[in-house]
């Protein structure tokens, strides 16, 4: 008898017993309500509150770096801005060296400055 | 009711509907548990387990497949995670013996030479690798094409056939020694 015959002869012979698990699955269902519309609605809700906290999180981030900017840009007075426009007239750019003693702030662009060059 | 109408219903909230797809399904999932297992002994206990991932995955289901196909791939799956879990599939003292069917054109030696031949058959298929022995027992017990088992073991068409040839090889490679 080949393998064929002998798997055919064991399927026969397999009488698996009778099942009802309605009431146990049922009752697991039960506990999961997240299928209902109301446990969707409330997700949604949830989606809705993270993304309004991450948007009003960028906002303010956006409008301190805005305020930032506004108070940088204020340090400089005419003194300063002359300054520099004599390094341009000298040096034919703007040199923060010559500048750095009167304000400091100006090493921080220094190296866009020597991209320049 | 068609599946696909009771999953609706069951998706828009009407969860009581499950049972309808538990009744109609659940006899399918404990012959292929047990088959696959080797034991009725926890024939009860992964149905229910099918049926709880089955609800859970609901939402995912868009009915590209037959739902019957997707329930026997789930159950397959269970199976095999227990399987893995346990680190055992059900070896050939495990298996329960089913009532023994006594024919009336064998003599009482024939029957004995029988049974033993199936013992022996049943210790094989415990021995065969997880993926040969799924694809052998869908094919064999359950009357599978190649391209539903392919459906379900979510595989080639080419890997099933290889499977299935390697499962008949290992089978009768062991029956022989």
């Amino acid at each position: 008898m080949n393998i064929d015959e002998q798997l055919k002869q064991l399927a026969q012979q397999t009488c698996p017993k009778q099942v009802d698990v309605v009431d146990s699955v049922m009752a697991e269902v039960r506990k999961h309500p997240y299928l209902q519309p109301a446990a969707k609605s409330s997700v949604r809700k949830m989606h809705w509150v993270s993304w309004a906290s991450v948007t009003a999180a960028a906002a303010a981030v956006g409008l301190i770096l805005v305020n930032s900017n506004t108070a940088t840009a204020a340090t400089y007075n005419e003194e300063q801005i002359g300054a520099m426009m004599a390094s341009v007239a000298d040096y034919g750019y703007y040199s923060p060296i010559e500048s750095a003693a009167e304000n400091p702030i100006e090493y921080l662009y220094e190296d866009d400055d020597e991209n320049e060059y | 009711m068609e599946d696909k109408e009771i999953v609706e219903r069951i998706l828009a909230g009407d969860t009581e509907q499950y049972t309808l797809i538990v009744r109609r399904y659940q006899q399918i999932v404990a012959n292929l548990t047990y088959k696959l297992c080797g034991t009725r002994l926890e024939v009860e206990e992964v149905t229910q387990q099918v049926f709880v991932e089955l609800y859970m995955a609901l939402p995912r289901f868009r009915f590209d497949s037959k739902l019957s196909s997707y329930i026997y791939r789930i159950t397959v799956n269970v199976v095999s995670k227990m399987l893995n879990k346990s680190k055992r599939f059900v070896s050939s003292d495990e298996w329960e013996n089913p009532p023994e069917q006594v024919s009336s054109d064998r003599n009482a030696e024939q029957q004995i030479i029988h049974n033993e031949r199936m013992e022996a058959l049943r210790t094989a298929i415990g021995h065969l690798k997880d993926e040969q022995r799924t694809a052998l027992i869908l094919y064999t017990f359950e009357d599978f094409s190649y391209n539903q088992i392919a459906e379900v073991m979510q595989c080639s068409l080419a890997k099933v056939e290889s499977l299935i040839f390697r499962a008949k090889k290992n089978l009768a490679k062991e029956i022989k020694n």
